[in-house]
């Protein structure tokens, strides 16, 4: 169940993300060293966060070999 | 002559990485070699699956092994690594600046200028097969000090997985065949599934280990000692590099190369340990590894399939594992790969393993554990 809510909170926060980076237009300018690295940074920082929003809501639940622990 | 055959075994993967490179820079259908090389591989390790060798010493009791040159190799795969994604992203800037076809020269080697959007896939496919496969040396040097530690996560950076290093040596080794080591599979899960939570389940362990060891040193968790974060950072030049690249395309070419690289990685990690239970606090013996160690195994992933030996002597150079009688599938990684592809079929040839692995190796208190593996199921 912690799966799946983690899941869809990183999916709302990529999608905001994505759409945040799109109304910037860095689709257009990523060839623009700025922009890339820019872009970069915002794409590293989104897989951050999704890893974090993933361990922080999943804690070791889905880790746990019996699930009646 | 026997000092040469033990080293030049183990050059299998960096020629295969340099002929990928290669594929791809030469363009057209060549693109896809290293998806060609992938699939031959398979064969080869399936016809060698009932050979089996055992380490080389001489009478002495010494390696053949040449430590210096095994380890320049090792090294040269961080810059083979590098070069790997620079030509992809030569690639992905052709694609998506529309160059024309033309046919061309470079040191004499031929070239097509453009590529099309098929031979592009056989590209990213390429590149994220070599990539994975290439993790080999980010795990053996992840069991050195200093640079070799350092050049481990940068290798592993290069596929997202700079975390890897921590998480290996002092997770993985330490509690291996138990729930508290994500990389351990337990039994009745899949590749697929296991290849997730192990990746973010290694990613956690170095994520918690920070946060823990900055509380103490009363440090921000956001700062460059955060080594969680500076691993990640490590990642950046080759997201720099695919957006600068390919914009859209960069990124869902990356997104691809990471995601095989990862699952290649994971795979291993779910081979080499499924279902092998340890009591917690006991020592990890032999026993609580699955070998593969037939001949083309062996040579193409540097012994990292003597996975028994391996764990407990972890700090023994590649060339010098040997065969300690731990559990062993008989087959290869690459036809056991296959066949975790399809997890009815593996848990179907696991199954008699495992009832052996329970009935003549396990202490009575993993015989326990494995029983309600049973009753869940």
């Amino acid at each position: 169940m912690k799966n799946i809510q983690a899941i869809f909170i990183m999916f709302i926060w990529t999608a905001f993300s994505i759409l945040l980076l799109y109304l910037l237009e860095a689709h257009i300018y990523y060839r623009e060293v700025v922009w890339a690295i820019c872009i970069a940074a915002a794409l590293l920082f989104v897989h951050m966060v999704n890893m974090a929003i993933y361990f922080n809501i999943t804690g070791k639940e889905p880790y746990k070999w019996f699930k009646s622990q | 002559m026997k000092t040469f055959y033990v080293n030049a075994r183990y050059l299998i993967v960096p020629v295969m990485t340099i002929a990928t490179i290669l594929g791809i820079f030469i363009g057209n259908t060549f693109a896809w070699l290293g998806v060609i090389l992938f699939g031959a591989n398979t064969i080869i390790d399936t016809l060698t699956r009932g050979i089996h060798l055992r380490a080389d010493f001489d009478d002495n009791g010494n390696s053949f092994g040449i430590k210096r040159l095994q380890y320049a190799v090792m090294y040269f795969m961080l810059p083979a690594f590098i070069f790997l994604q620079v030509i992809l992203a030569w690639r992905l800037y052709q694609y998506t600046a529309f160059i024309p076809f033309n046919d061309f020269s470079f040191f004499g080697i031929p070239y097509q200028d453009g590529i099309t959007g098929f031979n592009l896939i056989g590209s990213v496919l390429s590149a994220g097969l070599w990539a994975g496969l290439g993790i080999i040396y980010g795990h053996e040097l992840s069991h050195n000090r200093k640079e070799g530690f350092l050049t481990s996560r940068l290798i592993m950076a290069l596929s997202g997985a700079s975390h890897f290093t921590y998480a290996h040596v002092y997770n993985h080794h330490l509690d291996l065949g138990h729930e508290d080591d994500p990389a351990t599979a337990p039994r009745g899960r899949n590749v697929y599934t296991h290849a997730w939570l192990s990746h973010a389940g290694q990613s956690q362990y170095s994520y918690n280990l920070e946060k823990e060891k900055l509380l103490r040193q009363r440090k921000s968790f956001f700062s460059l000692s955060n080594k969680w974060i500076l691993g990640y950072l490590y990642s950046l030049p080759s997201i720099f590099l695919f957006v600068w690249a390919g914009g859209f395309f960069g990124v869902l070419s990356l997104i691809v190369v990471w995601s095989i690289s990862n699952f290649l990685l994971e795979a291993l990690n779910f081979m080499g340990h499924y279902g092998l239970i340890r009591e917690k606090g006991k020592p990890v013996e032999h026993r609580h590894s699955w070998d593969n160690d037939n001949l083309f195994t062996s040579w193409f992933f540097i012994e990292i399939g003597r996975q028994g030996d391996h764990h407990v002597r972890g700090e023994t150079y590649f060339w010098e594992l040997d065969d300690v009688d731990a559990p062993n599938y008989g087959i290869g990684y690459f036809s056991l790969f296959v066949l975790t592809l399809i997890p009815s079929l593996f848990r179907k040839f696991t199954q008699n393993l495992l009832d052996d692995w329970d009935r003549n190796k396990a202490t009575s208190a993993e015989r326990k554990i494995a029983n309600q593996f049973s009753n869940f199921s």
